[in-house]
């Protein structure tokens, strides 16, 4: 009877599965444990995590590791990931021109027209002129709104107001007449006098009409077609405003900057193709299947495109040792997504969405040094150590211990850097794929969609559910179901969008976008990322390239542990005619532990 | 603005301490109420600013309830919560903090996030130690070492 630990070092986590071996028969599964990898994958610093996870599983059965015979070690897969994201347009204005920060308490409703007037100099306009008050943080609302009701009781037409603390209701209310107020403007003093001016306010649930349309932004201040093609960027970042400010500054030029993204060549077995960015991502991926395989991919230098493909070498040969000109990239996953930029020349901090493309690429490296940490295992432990089979054969061997599954099968390894495939035939061969893209780039998309700039914060998004805290007692959950507490909640989460975490934590998601952006967020980033890869990869390991010719397919790796990744590729397969799932490795480990259970199966007696 | 006789309308209590029921806190705090668009109705009564805005808020038909005591202290309360944890405590409250208790006030009857409370949760989550250190604080430490080491002078 011998003792034998299959242990899997990861990315992110390091599994151990130990079973008694008997001279026949299956192996005996005793336990099996998990910690969090120590240490880049396939060096020294590994062993640690390894050890704790050992006498963590052994001291289970209540033995120690030195009484363990043999220790299997996988093979590491020598593929290596990176993500990158580039904006490929730019709102610049370079005269401020716009104010469309979306104060939450703006004042009266309508649109205002006029020319701009210092609260200071009201007294001096000609009774008749139509005017746009600009208030400064000096004054309070009561003096303020003195001085605009004399100028309306004279005849001036006061017809809008701007002002910076936030009192743009106080003013309202006593005004002799209701006028559009737009208050918190940070950067009023940038505000120039004597220039025409718009200020338009919403009733309240309603957005703005005539500033978020560049043809109403043309028809206030005259504009000749060349020029409203200029105010086409302002009018797109005030849709869905409920109050905005547009000033017309006669040197303003407001343009929308197109970076040139540049030119990605691709270069297959099958073809070289050159594929431009702006042409979108769909573009690109199918520039890479048409050539497919892949040696290598690059881009245009001295564009975003070429920067971001050598960072991205870059980082590749940080970690692999190679010269950066040696990286051989062999898959790319480009996808669409938006960033948000503060705007240039904006006058409160405001923020356009940009187009932007994500890229993930992968490339193959030499064998990681496993033997090293397999030998340094060894003199710690003193227990022989052997390095097991291709990973991802002893992922489909562990995949299998899954009840209800049978050659032939197909493994989705759904990681964080990278979206594996393998599939065994009947007759035990085995057919593998490694892509580019998974659980990192769907944190990347969140990221910048929601404008988080917290890449902690977009990992929590991606990983628990929503919900409101729509009153110090109660929450609606992202599935609509209500959750009372008999305890307060704590005030600060109050009328907050919070992440459910596991432990019980609420983390308040630090945005003041509404739950239901977040979570389209966050779901479409998962498919975009998710599905594509899942049938790409399985494309290319079914012998005959058709994903309907499949039987099952099941789901392992950490991303398959989501709480809706996998359903969402179980229901894509099953348009496929496809039974797909998460796994559950010896009916008893779900999605984990498969690569360790394979080695300890594939165990020599 | 007086509580009016019949069936309460859909406000925020306020109980005003008599000493204070012309000065600027209750101006500011009202301000604040006004600016958010939400009714309220005021009280005059002395006592403990806790209790009274606890009560206060027991009143209301939108279960939020404010109170100024005579030294400037204001609390924002619900009646939900137990009497002795209010929403927001401000002991002798200038203009600035007023005005924040007033508008929190009608955040709280919206259902909008509430601000300039103590430390808000990180964004990032856990229970982070705060971080955040006082300038002030710093360069008084640094001046005692630098006497202490004799490079300048005590």
């Amino acid at each position: 009877m011998r003792l034998v630990a299959g242990v899997d070092i990861g990315n992110v986590t390091t599994e151990v599965a130990v079973a008694r071996l008997g001279p026949t028969g299956p192996p005996e599964f005793i336990a099996s444990a998990i910690t969090r990898t120590t240490g880049v994958k396939g060096t020294l610093p590994n062993v640690r995590g390894v050890v704790m996870a050992l006498q963590d599983a052994v001291a289970r059965v209540g033995l120690r590791v030195q009484d363990l015979s043999l220790i299997r070690l996988n093979e590491a897969t020598p593929v290596i990931t990176d993500v990158a994201m580039e904006t490929i347009t730019e709102t610049i204005i370079t005269e401020s021109t716009m104010i469309g920060h979306d104060p939450s308490t703006p004042g009266g409703a309508g649109l205002g027209v006029g020319i701009t007037v210092p609260l200071e100099q009201l007294d001096r306009v000609a009774p008749g002129e139509r005017v746009v008050v600009v208030v400064g943080g000096a004054h309070t609302y009561d003096g303020a709104a003195a001085l605009i009701n004399r100028a309306l009781d004279r005849g001036v037409q006061v017809t809008g107001a701007i002002m910076q603390k936030d009192e743009a209701v106080l003013l309202n209310n006593r005004l002799g007449r209701r006028i559009p107020v737009v208050d918190e403007v940070a950067l009023i003093e940038l505000v120039p006098p004597g220039v025409p001016a718009a200020v338009e306010v919403a009733e309240p649930g309603r957005a703005i009409q005539t500033l978020s349309n560049p043809y109403g932004i043309a028809t206030i201040f005259g504009l000749g077609p060349e020029e409203t093609k200029t105010i086409v960027p302002i009018a797109r970042a005030l849709i869905g405003n409920r109050s905005a400010v547009v000033l017309k500054t006669p040197q303003g030029q407001v343009r929308e900057r197109r970076i040139p993204a540049g030119v990605l060549t691709v270069e297959g077995e099958r073809a070289r193709l050159d594929v431009n960015i702006e042409d979108g991502a769909e573009a690109v991926m199918r520039a890479v299947e048409r050539a497919w395989p892949l040696r290598d991919v690059r881009g245009e230098p001295g564009t975003n495109v070429g920067g971001m493909m050598q960072r991205v070498r870059q980082t590749m040969a940080e970690l692999t040792g190679q010269a950066p000109a040696a990286i051989r990239i062999q898959d790319v996953l480009a996808v669409d997504t938006m960033a948000h930029q503060t705007v240039r020349g904006g006058l409160a901090g405001e923020f356009a969405a940009e187009n932007a493309v994500a890229l993930a690429a992968m490339v193959k490296t030499t064998r990681l040094p496993m033997e090293q940490v397999a030998s340094a295992l060894e003199r710690e432990t003193g227990v022989a150590v052997e390095l097991g089979g291709v990973e991802a054969e002893m992922a489909v061997l562990g995949a299998l211990t899954t009840p209800g599954v049978d050659r032939p099968l197909a493994v989705l390894d759904l990681g964080g850097g990278s979206t594996d495939a393998a599939f065994i035939a009947n007759n035990g061969e085995v057919r593998t794929v490694h892509l580019a893209g998974a659980g990192e780039m769907v944190t990347m998309l969140i990221d910048s969609e929601l404008a988080l700039r917290d890449r902690e914060l977009a990992e929590k998004v991606k990983r628990y559910p929503l919900a409101k805290v729509e009153s110090l007692f109660h929450m609606r959950l992202e599935d609509g179901t209500v959750h009372f507490f008999r305890e307060a909640l704590d005030p600060r989460l109050f009328g907050r969008v919070v992440l459910l975490e596991e432990d019980g934590t609420m983390t308040p998601v630090a945005t003041d976008q509404p739950l239901e952006r977040i979570r389209a967020v966050r779901r479409t980033s998962k498919e975009r990322v998710f599905l594509t890869n899942s049938l790409r990869a399985l494309e290319k390991v079914v012998p005959t390239g058709n994903v309907r010719h499949l039987d099952f397919v099941v789901l392992v790796g950490g991303s398959a542990l989501d709480f809706e990744i996998p359903e969402m590729i179980t229901r894509k397969l099953a348009e496929y005619g496809v039974v797909a799932g998460r796994a559950n490795v010896r009916g008893c480990e779900g999605p984990r532990n498969a690569v360790a259970t394979g080695l300890v199966l594939a165990c020599r007696r | 603005m007086e509580a009016g006789v019949g069936p309460r309308k859909p406000a925020i209590e306020i109980t005003v301490h008599p000493a204070v029921e012309g000065g600027s806190v209750l101006r500011e705090l009202l301000a604040g109420l006004e600016e958010q668009g939400v009714p309220w109705e005021v009280e005059v009564a002395g006592g403990e600013a806790v209790a009274l805005a606890h009560r206060a808020a027991g009143r209301s038909v939108l279960r939020v309830g404010l109170a100024v005591a005579g030294d400037g202290t204001v609390v924002l309360h619900h009646a939900q919560l137990p009497p002795e944890r209010p929403v927001q405590h401000l002991p002798r409250a200038d203009a600035a903090q007023a005005r924040l208790a007033g508008q929190n006030a009608g955040r709280l009857v919206k259902g909008l996030p509430l601000e300039g409370l103590s430390q808000p949760p990180s964004g990032s989550g856990s229970s982070a130690p705060d971080r955040r250190v006082d300038p002030a604080a710093v360069a008084g430490v640094v001046l005692q070492v630098l006497r202490r080491l004799g490079i300048l002078p005590r």
